[in-house]
């Protein structure tokens, strides 16, 4: 099948130009079709277990930890999702989690809990223990609803009045 | 028409990188459809709520369409909520103030799971939320609100938030809290009511009822400075769905003298047409016809009243009815 298209029919007239493409492709081929072979035909590496799951293990990861508020209590009912997937969990009474999927590294965790901030997590490589998580509460309650009620002599006199008031 | 959408088209994506006021106007009816599954979904799990209410969903204004309108819909502005925040916030101090926001803060949002009501920050933070789960940039933005009883002159009090949301690359402003409805004149009930005028607003007259404290989020060049804002003409939100500018007065408090000519002049953008504009005094309508002349494409309103008697008056300009702006003026 890649032979098929590595050569390039011939024409009568070949310029150097087609002859250096000629070779280029060619050799292109020729490596792609070894990394194509090689990974084919991978020796598994020596593991005691030979089951399917063992094959991804050095890739995946068990992503873990516990989940703290601004007191340093752990939080309980936090939803921890992977990013794009309906793929989740909630942490524990005592704010500790277990991701139910292992992981990749790239691959996104969120952490959401009404009232604070969510948080995106970066599962990396090298991930060495339990993670430690800090939910914050960055939300200045401020309240001013909806009011369209229109502006009247009256509420001008009763702001005036009430402004007074408080300097008695 | 098609020209006129093209040559829009052109102009707005040549603009600067703020987003002004969708104005190709998206079919937002799917994104509505969307919003109107849900009623009373649970809060307890944001990012399940707003998967529902943005997969069916393609582009980025349905998805946040559907996301801001499910708010409008479901969410009640508490007044005892809000009351207790206000008269909090202006007695106690720094160190008492704090302590007692972050009980508040865990109450609100308590309230909010419950009961589904809370006050113009739960509002900003759930669309917040729900936006970031839907993969979209938004933030909440604290500031001034203007309305009859709030923030007329004086230094001003921040009392208001709302959100900033990036969508295909542009910002733009809304206000959930006042979209979803308005306190009765008892200032006891919420009256649930969507107005349009606050999803996507226009910044220029967006701002003349919010002051960002943070200058950014005004997403325009020319910055109007606090000042300005406390003493403009009051608006309301009919400025935002007939898209008019208040231009003369240039201030809400105005003084004359009995006999002398007041002249009231507007604007108007590309919003829907009015049939009517009246100028009413106190709750009388005068007799005063505006005049419209057109000046490259834009319209601009004006009318006379000549005050007779001393005293002070509130001033309106209203336009099928519905008040846009208001003035007080004095006549010595």
């Amino acid at each position: 099948m890649f032979y098929g298209i590595c050569f390039v029919p011939a024409s009568k007239e070949k310029t150097n130009f087609m002859k250096h493409l000629n070779l280029s492709l060619g050799v292109a081929c020729m490596l792609l079709l070894l990394i194509t072979k090689s990974s084919f035909s991978q020796t598994e590496p020596s593991h005691p277990d030979n089951s399917p799951e063992s094959k991804l293990a050095t890739y995946s990861l068990i992503v873990k930890g516990i989940i703290k508020d601004e007191n340093g209590t752990g939080m309980p009912g936090v939803n921890i999702y992977l990013k794009g997937t309906t793929v989740g969990t909630v942490s524990n009474d005592d704010g500790t989690f277990e991701f139910p999927r292992k992981l990749e590294p790239g691959d996104r965790l969120t952490f959401s809990y009404i009232g604070y901030e969510s948080q995106e997590y970066l599962v990396q490589g090298n991930l060495d223990g339990d993670l430690s998580i800090l939910m914050n509460v960055d939300v200045e309650i401020i309240g001013e609803a909806g009011d369209n009620e229109v502006y009247s002599k009256e509420s001008g006199f009763r702001r005036l009045w009430s402004s007074m008031k408080k300097h008695f | 028409m098609r020209a006129f959408l093209f040559i829009a088209i052109l102009c707005i994506s040549c603009s600067s990188l703020y987003g002004q006021v969708y104005r190709i106007e998206p079919d937002l009816h799917k994104a509505d459809s969307v919003a109107q599954l849900y009623p009373k979904h649970p809060l307890n799990d944001l990012k399940v709520l707003s998967d529902k209410l943005t997969a069916p969903l393609s582009t980025d204004v349905e998805k946040f369409r559907s996301i801001f309108k499910w708010v409008c819909l479901n969410i009640e502005s508490d007044y005892m909520l809000l009351k207790e925040n206000k008269d909090k916030r202006a007695k106690l101090n720094n160190g008492a103030l704090s302590k007692w926001e972050k009980k508040f803060s865990k109450r609100v949002f308590s309230i909010l799971i419950d009961h589904h009501r809370t006050i113009c920050t739960g509002y900003a933070y759930l669309v917040k939320e729900l936006a970031f789960h839907a993969g979209l940039n938004c933030t909440i933005v604290n500031g001034y609100g203007r309305h009859a009883r709030a923030n007329i002159g004086g230094r001003g009090i921040v009392n208001h938030s709302w959100n900033a949301v990036e969508l295909d690359g542009k910002w733009y402003l809304c206000d959930a809290t006042w979209a979803s409805g308005t306190i009765d004149g008892e200032r006891k009930v919420f009256v649930q009511n969507f107005d349009e005028g606050y999803f996507l607003s226009d910044p220029a007259l967006f701002g003349r009822s919010h002051y960002p404290v943070d200058a950014r989020w005004m997403l325009q060049n020319e910055k109007r400075s606090l000042k300005e804002f406390l003493n403009a003409p009051l608006v309301y939100s009919g400025t935002l769905h007939y898209e008019v500018k208040p231009t003369s007065p240039t201030l809400f408090n105005i003084e004359t003298w009995s006999g002398d000519n007041v002249v009231f002049q507007f604007t108007k953008g590309d919003g829907p047409e009015f049939s009517t504009a009246a100028i009413l005094i106190d709750d009388f309508k005068t007799d005063d016809m505006f005049i419209e002349e057109l000046s490259e494409g834009v319209g601009t309103f004006s009318a006379n009243h000549t005050f007779l008697y001393r005293g002070r008056y509130a001033v309106h300009v209203v336009l099928d009815g519905s008040h846009v702006f208001s003035y007080n003026v004095r006549v010595r």
